[in-house]
């Protein structure tokens, strides 16, 4: 993902291992690898299509989530985006029509809850990856 | 044989190897790993955007989503059933 001219354009695959940049991102291969494994896992076995958006979110960032969520590709089923801006300390879980149906406000509170826990302690990867784990446990399976 | 010579033969020694295997093992990778996010300092990374691989998307069975491919511009698409617009969710601030 790199913002070009002013517009952000999305590259939809996660790249991981050797040959991912991981500088970059600021996150290692290894919280990659583990970021991957729990987008793949709790978008398979809930049927929803998870997203994580991890960089600044221009205020307001309500705002800018539901912008960013307007951009996922339609091809994507029942979406949920999970936005983390770091250097804001800010966190947006935002859920369409068909995955709020799933996933009630209340369970995206809860989520953010713990994904707070673990940031407020430095860990991002760790609070991405439970963050997507509570939102699949609560959409349940398919 | 002095109790020098003999600590530095018995401890000296294992140390040092100890420590040049370590070094050698741990060293590249703390090289290259990001600098660990701490809560209240500037982020200055690119933001990245993530979506979980094309094959366990479509191997969650229904109709009309296929392989992502591709770069989707920054465009918002025409809402589809789908991806018709946010309605709830969560906030959080640390």
């Amino acid at each position: 993902v790199q913002a070009v001219s002013g517009e952000l354009v999305v590259t939809p695959q996660l790249a991981y291992g050797s040959t991912a940049k991981s500088g970059a991102h600021g996150f290692t291969a290894r919280q990659l690898s583990r970021i991957d494994e729990a987008l793949t896992l709790s978008s398979r076995e809930s049927g929803l299509t998870f997203s994580v958006y991890v960089g600044e979110l221009a205020e307001p960032s309500r705002e800018r989530a539901y912008e960013l969520f307007g951009q996922l590709p339609a091809t994507a089923v029942a979406p949920v985006l999970v936005a983390v801006s770091p250097g804001q300390r800010v966190l947006q879980i935002v859920t369409g029509a068909e995955s709020a149906a799933r996933i009630p406000n209340k369970s995206c509170a809860l989520a953010a809850l713990s994904m707070r826990a673990s940031f407020t302690a430095g860990d991002l990867a760790g609070g991405i990856v439970t963050g997507l784990r509570m939102l699949s446990d609560a959409a349940g399976r398919i | 044989v002095s109790i020098t010579e003999t600590l530095l033969t018995f401890v000296g020694a294992p140390a040092l190897i100890f420590a040049v295997i370590s070094l050698a093992a741990l060293g590249p990778s703390q090289m290259r790993a990001p600098a660990r996010y701490r809560p209240g300092r500037a982020w200055t990374h690119e933001p990245a955007w993530f979506l979980p691989h094309a094959a366990a998307a479509a191997s969650t069975g229904g109709s009309g989503h296929g392989e992502v491919t591709g770069q989707v511009t920054g465009q918002v698409s025409a809402p589809s059933g789908a991806n018709a617009g946010p309605v709830g969710g969560a906030s959080g601030e640390w």
